[in-house]
């Protein structure tokens, strides 16, 4: 379902740097897979490779029937109404309702019909448990809540795969742990989930495939059990 | 029903947009406003001059003065030819008799006849023009035409004077093209950079909809109609404030014309376009994605 095929990135700000160097990769529908590494080890570029937010400098990124060699902008636009995508500060707009940002997320698919679109968003915010902030703008939300109306947002529109990027880095422990425990669900419910994380003991109780990047290398690969 | 829907959801978040950033907007509209109202008064200037030079045209007529020995049957032969001249859509007779009876009356004097011992007026044809013969060169052809032909003493038809006005009026209106021209560039320019510092106030906001598979089109949407609205806006106003203008100058000079509506309507129109141009010329740099700037 996802390959990265001898993937390298480089990024050229006055001096080369490698944030991955000949990645071979293969994730496998309803995987829950977690990648861990110091800051700059390449985590959230794998991710960025993977949403086709940015190209390979080298290899082949192929998600779901989309290669990174082939794709165009317009297919890039399906591929994100396929995915969903969680990022460390959120990323919620300010001006929005909690329910309107996660309608916005259903709105891109073309989806208007004001019925739909509270079914939808609501059921979203149901299995987030937030049916009941929906009216509350981002700033009267914790850290954690805004966190949940993000992964809402990621989820409403049944994506095959959901990547999170530090979702709990801004959050403190407790919140932390409650996300952790909502992208489990996520990933129960069918849909592959793809973490990166810093949270290396948070990892070892999510369970799954654990992956290890150093300075842009995967070093290890390993699936392990969910401690309860 | 779906197409208005979606309409009717980026509307809404093009005034959302417009009433949240009011300061910013506010500015950009007042600044639309002084270039639409340059705009406008040009426009206005060169529909009056143009309206004032048909008028003038309407009532332009050649007079041809025959000699003074001829029997009013030589008249009328003279008057056939001259009928004959293309362009000439009637030749009306003016005896001495009928001359003189218009004269009196005009400046309220009698015995004009009797006190000089004799007529002086010589019998006179007013030619009245057809519609495409009363421009400056069209008019200078009838009255050489005229000069020849036997027993006209000379031709009046008033014509330097209103070639060059006719001239003048002309150069006024390539003037006013040109600042029409300029002032429509500078509106999208207005425009364009008003939307960008909206777009660059709303850049987590256009990253989220990218991120989230927005198409375009949907980023785009209310980014055009909020330029269509302050356009919209800026050129209801400074037509507003030209009118009041219009209304103090209209005591002072008697006849000034305004705007028909079809005119403000195509002004409107035009400041419609000015708006979705200038709202899509800002829009194109910042959609451009990480994808296209590292590719």
């Amino acid at each position: 379902m996802i390959q990265l095929r001898n993937v390298t990135k480089r990024y050229t700000s006055g001096t080369r740097l490698n944030a991955l160097h000949h990645v071979n990769l293969v994730i496998g529908k309803g995987e829950l897979v977690s990648i861990t590494g110091a800051s700059g080890a390449g985590k959230s570029t794998m991710l960025r490779l993977i949403s086709m937010e940015e190209p390979p400098s080298e290899g082949e990124v192929i998600v779901g029937e989309f290669s990174s060699r082939e794709i165009t902008r317009r297919d890039q636009q399906v591929l994100r109404r396929k995915i969903g995508v969680v990022f460390q500060n959120f990323r919620l707009w300010r001006d929005w309702t909690a329910a309107e940002n996660v309608a916005a997320a259903v709105r891109v698919t073309g989806e208007f019909a004001p019925r739909a679109l509270r079914r939808k968003t609501q059921d979203a915010l149901q299995l987030v448990g937030l049916a009941h902030r929906g009216k509350s703008y981002p700033s009267q939300l914790s850290g954690g809540e805004q966190q949940r109306v993000a992964i809402a947002r990621a989820i409403v529109n049944r994506p095959f795969v959901l990547l999170a990027d530090e979702p709990t880095g801004n959050l403190d422990p407790e919140s932390g742990e409650s996300i952790f425990g909502l992208l489990r669900e996520v990933n129960f419910s069918g849909t592959s989930v793809i973490l990166a994380t810093h949270n290396i003991s948070m990892v070892k109780r999510l369970g799954g495939r654990a992956l290890k990047l150093e300075q842009g290398r995967c070093i290890e690969d390993r699936v392990t059990h969910a401690a309860s | 029903m779906p197409r208005l829907r979606e309409f009717t959801y980026f509307l809404n978040q093009a005034w959302l947009q417009l009433i949240r950033d009011r300061v910013l907007a506010g500015t950009a509209i007042l600044a639309k406003v002084a270039t639409f109202f340059v705009s406008a008064l040009f426009l206005l200037i060169a529909f009056n001059f143009a309206s004032a030079l048909d008028s003038i045209r309407d009532q332009r007529e050649v007079q041809v003065f025959l000699d003074r020995g001829g029997a009013e049957d030589a008249w009328r032969k003279i008057g056939g030819e001259l009928r004959e001249i293309p362009g000439v859509a009637d030749a009306h007779l003016v005896t001495p008799d009928d001359a003189i009876e218009e004269f009196e009356r005009d400046f309220g004097e009698s015995g004009l006849v009797d006190a000089l011992g004799e007529n002086p007026l010589p019998p006179t044809y007013r030619l009245s023009l057809g519609d495409d013969h009363r421009e400056g060169d069209a008019i200078r052809r009838i009255a050489s035409r005229a000069e020849t032909v036997s027993g006209v003493e000379s031709v009046r038809y008033g014509g330097p004077g209103i070639a060059k006005v006719e001239s003048r009026v002309r150069t006024f209106a390539r003037l006013n093209l040109i600042v029409g021209l300029l002032a429509g560039v500078s509106g999208v320019l207005i425009v364009s950079n008003t939307i960008k510092l909206t777009i660059i106030a709303r850049k987590d906001l256009v990253e989220i909809l990218t991120l989230i598979g927005a198409t375009d089109g949907f980023v785009r949407r209310p980014f055009l109609l909020e330029g269509i609205m302050q356009s919209c806006a800026a050129a209801a106003g400074s037509l507003l404030v030209l009118r009041g203008i219009h209304a103090l100058v209209s005591i002072r000079i008697s006849g000034i014309l305004y705007f028909s509506t079809l005119s403000i309507i195509l002004f409107l129109l035009f400041a419609v376009f000015l708006g979705w141009a200038g709202a899509y010329m800002a829009c194109a740099g910042p959609l451009r994605g990480r994808w296209e700037r590292s590719a």
